[in-house]
């Protein structure tokens, strides 16, 4: 059974589907009824300037049906003129003599202009309207009016949940999976629901059904034990196995999905600017001696990264001291303020200090968000609540480009940062409407222990690991995706909508793949192969800039293979982190181990744009591309090579007394 | 339910809202660029025109003041233009040397002050590259404007009962589906089928109860 959210999202896109081609047809009506005089007016001016050039021809003695390179002349006209379908020269029989374009449709509306009429000429110049200008005007806007309805089903399915809230929706939800799995003959008992509602009943009804089920079994089970009742054991055993009777499931509480509509709206109002951002900081860039003007544009972007990157390990104790809700209100108050300044600014030093405070806003979310997911499950639960909060991000990253684009191309960039500011604001409202009030503050041990780091870069496996896959993974994403295409695209001379969709690739990929690789790396037990593969695929990716740097197809071509190489190995990096933090002494916490990680991966993500920027102004974006996707692949390969050097030799033990 | 269905108002209110209101205004700004480029592409037509005529005399050594002809030719092509307010030619140093409306011609061309006008400005330079003046189109920007907000106007009136049905229909389904879940959810916890897995496994379980009776 497909889950309410998922109906809900599909009825949206199907109401959608039929109010945009309502609002489609009456535009094209309205277009036709603006644009046709307009047209007819242009065909008018057309002919006449045509025809005009034609009677200058005929004053000086050139023969009628001896005019050199009219057809050729015509022709420009209806390739610089899509609204215009027809142009015919036609002699006083009414014999088309010259002419461009298909054959004048009977349907279609024309514009005469007479031929040298003052000397008492009869030859005759028509242009043929194109017919269906105002309706082709209309229907190019339909690849955008698509991706809206795609970015809105994926918005709904994300906050459908306010509408019911939070308590009720869990409720809904909490019964619809206990359906879900008696429909399997999974009988395990599910987590308790509270909402006060009808919902709630009827999951207490079906969680009483299934208890005297689960008492019962236990009560069997008990007696078996006390008889050393084998038989009976293995019998009940078997029971278990089949219905998962005596177990629960294992899942985050409801109580976590309070974060995820602050989380995603707030994502989303800092991804809206991911197509645009590059182009608006070299249009305020101003020449600063010494520095090539690619790199300088990198600088506002290495701001706000190296922000992130620094604030993100302090704030875990300060969030935790102000509260989880408190702080994400904060995060999101200086987000606002961030995008509103950075619309109003007119220098590079305005936005760069718009874009630090936008990064204080941005690592008060995040860790705040991320906070509240710790807070509210156990360590069994984690990577259930761990998954909610990704999904969040990455359904962010996929719909705000897109968007993005195709506001800053409609209202202007500044209005679009003026946008995001109203979308960090409505993260703010959310946060006050959904999230509970901070409880009393949960002790947490600091994500990252400072001494940790001597043991961790003494491992030579963990330090490849950090500084051969982790940060060049970061290095590349944000270099390609942040930084170089949307410069590429916009230097290129296409619409911000264009970016937006290019960058909606990377995502699109990731969300389909990862999962695929992730299983397929654990299944196999293969995750050192799968970053190494990774990282040989992202890296490659870069010389599908060899088919052509000023084009589409290879810019897309490229995000693709990125995202598919980041796919394979993203699942398996972090999971190889948990496996070779192992051989560390025993007083490196695996929490510790992962919060340098991160650390690294964020370090990589402030160097993207400083190295993409500064071999961009040496080389260029071709030759740039290639570097940084040729070092990639080269240190996934060093990295293979160093694990296959430190691996241990499977020596067999030698039996006692041999 | 129908009070459940409700609380989804809100929801379906603001994010359809919003991707109706995107799509209409995409709608609009869609067909008024459009129509402004039509209306752009025709006033560079007219204005190459006459730069082309004003050039030829040019290279014939007739100074751009000594073109009386001019005002003919400028009137000409204004008559039959409803939007047209004038056509000037305008010289090097800014003054309205020629215009199809007689009280501009000799008045100084003042761009930032014309904001009752759309204009297309065609510079005019000699086969040395030198400027001799401009060609100014100008067209009653009040009735752009006016035909610009009947389209937005309509656009949006027409988005507003769509986005509305769109919203209503949105929780309609919405009660239809809670319906079905409601309905489905009460039949497994109050009145369940003989053979659902939980009666199904409590019967294997109970398959084990003689034994361990015995």
């Amino acid at each position: 059974m497909t889950s309410l959210r998922v109906r809900l999202s599909i009825t949206v896109v199907v109401v959608l589907i039929a109010a945009l081609v309502y609002i489609s047809f009456r535009t094209v009506e309205r277009a036709q009824a603006l644009l046709e005089p307009e047209l007819e007016s242009k065909a008018a001016t057309v002919a006449d300037s045509t025809a005009a050039l034609i009677g200058r021809a005929l004053d000086v003695g050139i023969p009628f049906d001896r005019i050199e390179g009219l057809n050729a002349y015509l022709g420009r006209i209806l390739d610089n003129n899509p609204d215009l379908a027809t142009i015919v020269v036609r002699d006083a029989s009414g014999r088309a003599v010259y002419g461009a374009g298909g054959a004048l449709d009977a349907s279609a509306r024309t514009v005469t202009a007479p031929i040298g009429a003052k000397d008492n000429r009869t030859e005759l110049l028509l242009v043929g309207l194109e017919p269906s200008y105002a309706r082709r005007i209309v229907s190019a806007l339909w690849v955008d009016l698509a991706i809206i309805m795609l970015v809105t089903a994926l918005i709904a399915l994300e906050l459908i949940y306010v509408g019911f809230g939070t308590g009720l929706y869990g409720a809904i939800e909490g019964v619809e999976k206990r359906l879900r799995t008696l429909r399997r003959g999974d009988l395990r008992m599910h987590l308790p629901v509270e909402s006060g509602s009808e919902f709630e009943r009827i999951a207490h009804a079906l969680d009483d059904r299934l208890k005297g089920l689960h008492e019962t079994y236990a009560s069997f089970r008990e007696r078996a034990s006390e008889r050393g009742d084998h038989i009976s054991q293995q019998a009940l055993d078997l029971v278990r196995h089949r219905f998962g009777l005596g177990e629960a499931m294992i899942a985050a509480p409801m109580s976590v999905i309070a974060v995820r509509a602050p989380l995603f709206v707030f994502m989303l109002a800092e991804e809206l600017t991911r197509p645009f951002l590059p182009v608006y900081i070299r249009q305020l860039a101003t020449p600063i001696p010494g520095l090539s003007p690619e790199f300088v544009v990198s600088l506002p972007m290495v701001a706000f990264l190296v922000v992130v990157a620094l604030a993100q390990p302090l704030f875990g104790n300060l969030t935790d001291r102000l509260g989880r809700r408190r702080s994400l209100i904060l995060g999101a108050g200086l987000g606002l303020v961030g995008y509103c300044a950075a619309a109003a600014v007119t220098g590079l030093i305005g936005l760069t200090l718009a874009r630090v405070v936008s990064a204080l806003g941005f690592a008060f979310v995040f860790v705040s968000a991320q906070g509240f997911v710790i807070d509210a499950t156990d360590i069994r639960q984690r990577s259930s609540g761990m998954a909610m909060f990704i999904s969040a991000i990455l359904v962010a990253g996929l719909c705000g480009p897109p968007i993005g684009g195709i506001l800053a191309d409609r209202v202007g960039i500044a209005a679009t940062f003026v946008i995001a500011g109203l979308f960090a604001a409505a993260s703010l409202v959310l946060a006050v409407l959904c999230m509970p009030p901070d409880s009393a503050r949960k002790e947490h041990a600091p994500a990252v222990r400072w001494r940790d780091f001597a043991p961790i870069l003494a491992s030579p496996r963990l330090t490849g690991l950090f500084f051969l896959c982790a940060m060049p993974a970061k290095i590349i994403l944000v270099a390609f995706c942040f930084f170089l295409v949307p410069l590429e695209i916009g230097a290129l001379g296409v619409t911000q909508a264009t970016t937006g969709r290019m960058l909606m690739i990377y995502p699109v990929a990731m969300v389909l793949l990862v999962p695929v690789f992730a299983s397929l790396a654990d299944r196999w037990d293969m995750r050192t192969g799968f970053v190494v593969i990774g990282g040989l695929v992202a890296g490659a990716s870069a010389f599908a800039m060899l088919l052509g740097a000023d084009q589409i197809a290879p810019l897309a071509l490229m995000l693709f293979g990125l995202g598919v190489g980041q796919a394979i190995s993203i699942a398996p990096l972090s999971g190889l982190v948990g496996e070779l933090s192992r051989e560390l002494p025993t007083d490196v916490s695996e929490t510790s181990v992962y919060g340098i990680f991160r650390l690294f991966e964020r370090t990589g993500s402030a160097f993207g744009p400083l190295i993409a920027g500064a071999l961009l102004g040496l080389y260029q974006f071709q030759m740039t591309v290639i570097i940084i996707g040729a070092a990639t692949g080269l240190s996934a390969l060093l990295f293979g090579a160093l694990i296959g050097l430190m691996r241990q030799p499977k020596v067999g033990v030698p039996a006692p007394g041999v | 339910m129908i009070r459940l269905a409700l609380r989804t108002l809100p929801v379906f209110a603001v994010i359809i809202g919003f991707a109706m209101a995107l799509a209409a205004y995409m709608n609009f700004s869609g067909v008024r660029s459009a129509y402004l480029d039509l209306i752009r592409s025709r006033m560079s037509m007219m204005a190459e025109d006459i730069a082309n005529d004003i050039m030829t005399a040019n290279e014939i050594g007739i100074r751009l003041p000594e073109q009386t002809t001019l005002p003919a030719l400028l009137a000409r092509q204004t008559v039959t233009d409803p939007l047209m307010l004038s056509i000037d030619v305008v010289s090097e140093g800014g003054d309205t040397l020629f215009s199809s409306d007689a009280a501009r011609t000799g008045k100084k061309d003042d761009a930032a002050g014309d904001g009752g006008a759309f204009r297309y400005v065609r510079q005019i330079v000699n086969n040395f590259g030198a400027p001799v003046g401009s060609v100014v189109v100008r067209l009653d920007r009040a009735d752009i404007d006016q035909r610009i907000d009947s389209l937005r106007f309509e656009i949006m009136t027409g988005a507003l009962p769509a986005g509305l049905a769109a919203v209503i229909a949105g929780s309609l389904v919405c009660l239809v589906l809670l319906t079905f879940l409601h309905r489905h959810a009460r039949r497994s916890a109050f009145d369940p089928p003989a053979n659902d897995w939980i009666h199904r496994a409590a019967g294997e379980v109970a398959q084990i109860e003689p034994r361990l009776q015995q």
